[in-house]
């Protein structure tokens, strides 16, 4: 059921579910938007905002986290504890609550991972829709502009009031508690029509990877690459990551952690006895792009590429995933 | 019955809460093999583990030394003693020198097992070619000790084992017993012979010289370094294998053994879910080259 909510009155909501959650919203800092921790809703800030720079994947899939610790003296002992933090995260974009949506399938099928789960479970997620598109977007393309589940509201700014859709129990039992900030409404507010500058012809695309391995678009972008693993790093959905130990001084205490890696950096692959398959930067330049446009489409059938244009925005040599996806499908 | 229950990897899932949390388990024995290769024998502490730890021949376990890290090894051991468990390393990673530094009785963690193993169903009532390349030996003698404990299930047996030099053999006491074994031919060679060395010099593609192996109703399995499973796979085309009857184990870093972490990726494949066993006929068809 759709609903309207008064600006002034969304910020108080904010207010009332900071009692309850840690609140995330992008805070302007220099020229960028990132996600961040508020205190009180008068530090939010909306103007000129587009999308963050980094994704909010870290608040699923944090740079460094425990799995869990380990206390080695005459016995081992282990012992883990699941994060349990809740949180409001607001403002998030379509294209980023599809990410999400991406990474729930990789972290619940074949092994579940609890930790991801918990931290899921425990997110409120406010997604904002967009009015107009950034110069780097092209979710369009890839249909990921627009929601249909995964959040539990979806907010359209349309003047001085958010027309609000409910999306999940979660989101009912907040309106339920909050009914005096709420109006409820008949008219069905359209999402903004967003016009693209960027372009990716998502038919075939898998047929047309699988033929274009050897492509001489690869060696002439990867020529520039350096290798900085900067498009991986704000991706939302690149979620590889390394497991590692870490100890204190004396070596008996420590703790086993996960902390992120990038198919892009030369050790991902290296194998003991310095072995390294993936040696040279074409072959890491397109294992990212593969990974984004083809694998996961070829066996799950969705893209892990959700068209934020993050990693075309910050790459500094202007690698552009959908310049390369379109030369191999020919067009251009 | 057993088998069949087994193939259900379901069933083999850790149930953990969480996944991540390996098992404590006992040094109980260690074998020196060679100078740089260590066989272990492990018992879980946990009587219940202990009894729920089955795995299938060609599955890997992560093991780790707490505060050093972890690795993925092959199992090497019968998959159905309930008692222990065993594995061979050679010390060329972190994780490998800080084993090779551990006395028996001390404990390591274990999680596992992962990956899908040999399909064994598909080997049975045929003729199985092993060949085995330096280190990646252990997940056959696995396999083989599987065949021999059902030996009627299974046609005619090769191993064609190459080493560096005879100093480098592993699993001497084994290879003498299955030498003794009917329709179970043993072949070994080595790179570089010493004086006493009386055996077959060279590399292990040579060994298909010695020995006539039919193309028909035959597999061709085989694990070592990447260069080797090419040149043996080119070996095995030339008699006349097909594509389909050629298995071949895959090396990759693997940090989580459940398809997240990303490293084993490889085409659209991850090695820890869709293998580290596969069939030649699914690798042809991938776009990243696989050696």
């Amino acid at each position: 059921m759709p609903y309207l909510i008064k600006k002034n009155s969304f910020f108080k909501l904010i207010d009332r579910l900071s009692k309850d959650y840690e609140v995330i919203v992008p805070v302007k800092k220099g020229e960028d938007f990132n996600f961040q921790k508020i205190d009180s809703s008068k530090e939010i800030n909306l103007d000129g905002y587009q999308n963050t720079r980094f994704s909010p994947k870290e608040f699923f899939l944090p740079k460094l986290e425990t799995l869990f610790t380990f206390k080695k003296n005459r016995k081992i002992k282990i012992s883990s504890n699941i994060p349990k933090e809740k949180r409001v995260i607001f403002g998030i974009r379509p294209c980023d609550v599809n990410s999400i949506l991406v990474l729930d399938r990789i972290f619940t099928t074949n092994y579940e991972d609890p930790i991801y789960i918990e931290r899921r479970k425990n997110t409120i997620l406010i997604a904002l829709n967009c009015n107009k598109a950034g110069e780097y977007c092209f979710c369009g393309s890839l249909g990921t502009d627009s929601l249909r589940e995964g959040f539990d509201f979806l907010l359209t700014d349309i003047g001085k009031q958010f027309f609000v859709e409910v999306g999940s129990e979660n989101g009912e039992e907040i309106v339920e508690k909050n009914y005096d900030l709420f109006k409820w409404t008949k008219k069905k507010v359209d999402k903004p029509k967003l016009k693209f500058k960027r372009k990716v012809d998502t038919k075939n695309l898998v047929e047309v990877f699988n033929k274009g391995y050897n492509h001489k678009v690869w060696e002439q972008e990867a020529k520039r690459c350096i290798s900085c693993a900067a498009c991986t790093m704000v991706c939302p959905t690149c979620y590889c990551y390394d497991v590692q130990d870490i100890t204190d001084v004396t070596g008996k205490n420590g703790e086993r952690v996960r902390n992120w890696n990038f198919c892009m950096l030369l050790n991902f692959t290296r194998v003991a006895g310095n072995n390294i398959f993936r040696e040279n930067r074409t072959e890491r330049l397109k294992q990212f792009v593969y990974h984004k446009l083809c694998y996961l489409k070829e066996t799950d059938g969705v893209f892990l590429c959700v068209g934020c244009g993050r990693c075309i925005q910050s790459c500094i040599v202007d690698i552009d995933l959908t310049y390369i996806a379109n030369k191999l499908s020919g067009k251009k | 019955m057993r088998l069949k229950k087994l193939m259900k990897l379901d069933w083999l899932k850790p149930k953990t809460p969480n996944p991540y949390l390996p098992q404590l388990a006992r040094i109980e024995r260690i074998t020196k093999e060679t100078d740089t290769v260590k066989t272990f024998r492990l018992k879980f502490l946990k009587r219940k583990i202990k009894n729920y730890f089955v795995f299938i021949p060609g599955q890997f376990i992560q093991v780790s030394v707490f505060g050093i890290g972890e690795a993925p090894i092959s199992l090497s051991s019968f998959p159905f003693d309930m008692e222990f468990f065993e594995f061979s390393v050679r010390n060329v990673g972190n994780v490998t020198n800080a084993l090779f530094e551990l006395k028996e009785g001390d404990t390591i963690g274990i999680r596992g097992p992962y990956g899908n193993g040999y399909p064994i169903k598909k080997f049975m009532h045929k003729n199985v070619v092993m060949v085995a390349g330096g280190i990646g030996f252990p997940p056959l003698k696995s396999l083989i000790e599987y065949i021999l404990d059902r030996r009627d299930d299974f046609g005619d047996l090769w191993l064609l084992y190459g080493a560096k030099d005879p100093t480098d053999i592993v699993f001497k006491k084994s290879l003498k017993e299955w030498k003794k074994q009917k329709k179970f031919k043993v072949l070994v060679t080595v790179d570089k012979s010493d004086n006493k060395w009386k055996g077959n010099v060279g590399v292990v593609t040579t060994l298909f010289d010695k020995t006539k192996i039919p193309s028909e109703n035959t597999i061709g399995v085989m694990c070592g370094p990447s260069i080797m499973m090419k040149f043996v796979t080119q070996k095995l085309k030339k008699i006349g294998f097909k594509d389909y009857q050629i298995f071949l184990s895959l090396e990759r870093l693997m940090q989580c053994g459940m398809g997240k972490c990303g490293h084993c990726n490889i085409g659209n494949k991850y090695v820890c879910l869709d293998g580290p066993v596969f069939c030649y006929e699914e690798l042809k068809g991938l776009t990243e080259k696989i050696w």
